[in-house]
């Protein structure tokens, strides 16, 4: 802190005695000083120019690390302890850092001696592991942290009621969870589709599957079509199912793609018992669960089923709006919320599930928003249900249209249908999905805006968003009530009953990133670059991907490399990825060598169609017809290619 | 003015490595990198050293401190202490040398500083044409280049062999147990 072109000795008086020990020198070019480990050294350049070059070493094995290291490490843990405490230290330092370290371990065999024997790179390391997780498990809780035992959910649609009814289900006894919502504003409810995993989490609640399909007015679905996305008059299937069979070095496509350079001809899709189902209109309660299956249901029926069981479980609802919120002035923490009543909810933990308005996350703690409209800029969805005309299709259509695309959803007693378009792009479409439409309108178009994009924090403090508070992403993949289900039963695995900790919220962000992204690149994936420029649902997809979340997509399936990337689980699975991109056409070039390895009797065998496959389906893609399948086009055309030496590897006897 | 201590004891260039001597103590060695291609271009004059240096140019951004003349070349804390009172920019090295002969004749230059730089990142031919002294142990070298400059008193915890090649260098060493004496400042 001292200047030396003018010691302050007033303010610095014990540089005076420092000064009577200072050795000086003045070096010009060529001229070389050696300072010893830890000497004080003040260097002044004299010159407008100038250069050095200095040498560090070490005399001790770098294994051995920098006393530095242990220094800021004794402050923290030492330097603060009680005086009496802090003496004996002292003396525990002497005595095995300072001390003779043969005599204080003599009375130990070597082989025993551990930490105090001589120290190995293999030892070091130990030790270093040893201070790293101590660290870890020394982690202090968050300021003015406590148990919690008080769980309020503010917002009553799907998001809100399904966490109150399993945390009611299976933590009521020694949780006391309240709901609020007001009764005065209306739900989004467009989460009408599901995924497989829906049947887990009824399966927690012990939910009956009668019970629920009545009150939800529910219907099977086995997948979701995909119509005129590739190309105008283009239909495929996203199946829920497992095509073929796999090995385990590798999925079934590289057999299937073996067999098509064998003459076999048969769709992939016709290896999927979930899509010939679908295109066959049919369903059926399998043994084993050999069928895989989701629901349609009626979003606003199936929160009132949830409130009606978390309100037996003994979760309190409170029909009111939230005026205000009070934040804890220390550490920002929620106390609590104030109702338009005038009563006050305490709280330990709040669940935001107020849709898009974000009451508690953005609205009190300003967590802020990741926008992803640069990746998928649909921006506006209009939603409206109509009666029913035909009986309900087992799967979700998903229609594309030249600046969007239309859902339709079939219900037991209505269609909920509706357009997602960019507001960039295009004018408002509600004539479009009107003129669209089959069967009288019940409703008026309910026009909803939106922001692709999650919350920058999904756990903020003792606040967790779910739901629309949390992030949306357009429900092309019926992801939304997937997403609100995995952070609700994440949650109560690691419940924070014993308060909330930073590595926890830390991991939970973590996992909820990857989460949120898998879905975004879900949805990408649904999109050939082809069709993502002919409907204009992408921004410009630059050749090599992009550079941010949730972009570095590597599409399951290329052209030029057979192998598959090895992704998370869930919804990240091989086989999805291969029915959607050979649903497009997409077909790579090649195939794992497993392959080969069986005979082409073999091979015959495997892909031979098996009895309910040659059941032809209702409508288009026969599979003996003249027209060739877009994968197998696909798949030919990459072979003509591969016999010109297109990717300079020598073409295969075929 | 400046602190004035006793001189260091100095030995000549001849076959010295002070290193290996114990006990350890500090000692100028004049003249030990005397045949380095750099200093013998520094002896031409800054010019010349320039030119060597950027023979050596790899291309690098290299991390450079500037503050300004106010400071008196001295690299410190800001008023609040919340940071330094220098700004820190990526630049390259030609446009590093650029601005730092622009002030050679101004008589109040700001701090313009590249500080501690790994020689085998930032310029490799540069460490293989003025290559360490014998008998040096295995080390990290390391290259600092700036205008007039007063870096405030720090130990390492590294043995330091510090070989100035071009302009002047006053050095001001304490023992280490002169800690509580010299009122360090915060360093992590």
């Amino acid at each position: 802190m001292v200047d030396f072109a003018a010691p302050d000795l007033a303010r610095y008086p014990r540089f005076a005695e420092a000064t009577r020990h200072a050795r000086t020198t003045e070096l010009g070019p060529g001229d070389a000083i050696y300072i010893p480990s830890l000497w004080w050294h003040h260097i002044e350049s004299l010159d407008a120019f100038n250069v050095l070059i200095n040498y560090w070493w070490r005399r001790t094995p770098s294994e051995l690390g920098t006393p530095f290291n242990a220094l800021i490490h004794a402050l923290m843990t030492v330097r603060d302890l009680p005086p009496e405490e802090r003496a004996q230290w002292r003396d525990i330092f002497e005595h095995y850092v300072f001390g003779d370290r043969d005599a204080i371990s003599a009375h130990i065999p070597p082989e025993a001696r551990g930490v105090l024997g001589p120290i190995d790179a293999a030892q070091a390391q130990r030790m270093r592991t040893f201070c790293f997780t101590a660290s870890i498990d020394k982690e202090t809780p968050m300021p003015m942290n406590k148990p919690v035992r008080k769980v309020v959910i503010v917002g009553g649609g799907t998001g809100g009621w399904m966490a109150a009814a399993a945390m009611s289900k299976v933590l009521g006894k020694v949780l006391d969870i309240t709901l609020i919502e007001s009764s005065t504003i209306g739900t989004i409810g467009v989460g009408e589709a599901t995924i497989p995993t829906l049947l887990t989490y009824n399966r927690l609640l012990s939910i009956d599957e009668q019970d629920f399909m009545r009150a939800v007015k529910g219907t099977f679905k086995l997948g979701i079509a995909f119509e005129n996305w590739t190309q105008i008059g283009h239909r495929y299937i996203h199946p829920f199912g497992i095509t073929g069979k796999d090995h385990w070095t590798a999925g079934f496509q590289h057999f299937w793609l073996r067999g098509l350079r064998e003459g076999h001809t048969q769709p992939y899709s016709e290896y999927c018992l979930e899509l010939m189902a679908a295109e066959a209109n049919k369903f059926a309660h399998l043994p084993q669960q050999a069928l895989n299956y989701a629901y349609h249901l009626d979003s606003a029926a199936y929160a009132i089923f949830l409130r009606a069981m978390a309100e037996q479980h003994g979760a309190r609802r409170l029909d009111d709006k939230i005026v205000d919120v009070t934040l804890n002035s220390e550490d920002g923490f929620i106390e609590s919320v104030t109702l338009a009543s005038g009563a006050i909810v305490e709280g330990d933990l709040f669940i935001d599930c107020s849709g898009f308005r974000a009451i508690l996350t953005e609205g009190a703690l300003h967590t802020g928003y990741e926008d992803w409209t640069h990746l998928l800029p649909c921006d506006r969805a209009i939603a409206v249900q109509t009666e029913t005309t035909t009986a309900p299709l087992p799967y979700t259509r998903s229609i594309a249209h030249d600046s969007g695309w239309q859902w339709r959803i079939p219900l037991q007693h209505r269609m909920g249908n509706g357009i997602v378009y960019s507001s960039r792009r295009t004018k408002p479409r509600s004539e479009r999905l009107l003129s669209t439409v089959e069967g009288k309108t019940l409703t008026q178009p309910n026009h909803i805006k939106f922001r692709t994009g999650m919350r920058r924090k999904h756990w903020n403090r003792n606040c967790i968003a779910v739901g629309l508070a949390d992030g949306f992403i357009e429900p092309l993949e019926s992801t939304s009530i997937h997403l609100i289900q995995r952070t609700v039963t994440r949650l109560m695995r690691q419940f924070p009953h014993d308060g909330i900790w930073p590595s926890d919220v830390a991991r939970v962000q973590r996992a909820d990133r990857c989460r949120m992204a898998a879905c975004a690149r879900l949805y990408r994936l649904a999109l050939s670059r082809h069709t993502a420029h002919r409907l204009a649902l992408l921004a410009p997809v630059p050749r090599h991907g992009y550079s941010r979340e949730p972009a570095p997509s590597p599409r399951p399936l290329r052209r030029d490399r057979p192998r598959v990337p090895q992704g998370r689980r869930i919804i990240r699975r091989e086989f999805v990825g291969c029915t959607s991109m050979l649903g497009q056409g997409i077909a790579p070039r090649d195939y794992h060598p497993i392959a080969d390895a069986m005979s082409p009797s073999e091979t015959g065998r495997s892909l031979a169609p098996r009895p309910h496959q040659r059941r032809s389906p209702p409508s288009n893609n026969s599979p003996r017809t003249a027209t060739m399948s877009p994968a197998i086009a696909a798949w030919k055309a990459a072979q003509r290619h591969r016999r010109l030496g297109f990717d300079g590897l020598p073409a295969k006897p075929a | 003015m400046s602190i004035a201590g006793a001189p260091l004891r100095e030995i000549s260039a001849d076959g010295a490595a002070p290193w290996e001597t114990a006990p350890r103590e500090p000692v100028v060695v004049r003249g030990l990198v005397r045949d380095w291609p750099l200093v013998a271009a520094a002896r031409q004059g800054a010019e010349a050293a320039r030119e060597h240096l950027l023979t050596h140019d790899a291309k690098r951004m290299l991390a450079v401190s500037t503050g300004p003349p106010e400071i008196d070349g001295r690299l410190f804390y800001n008023a609040d202490f919340t940071a330094t009172n220098c700004e820190l920019t990526r630049e390259t090295l030609p446009a590093v040398l650029e601005r730092i002969f622009a002030h050679r004749d101004n008589p109040r230059p700001p701090l313009i500083y590249v500080a501690s730089t790994t020689i085998d990142a930032a310029a490799p031919g540069l460490a293989v044409a003025n290559p360490p002294p014998p008998r040096l142990p295995q080390a990290l070298a390391s290259i600092w280049i700036g205008t007039k400059s007063r870096i405030a008193a720090h130990q390492d915890v590294p043995d330091n062999l510090a070989c100035v090649a071009v302009g002047r260098r006053r050095f001001t060493l304490f023992p280490p147990e002169q800690l509580a004496n010299l009122y360090i400042g915060r360093s992590t």
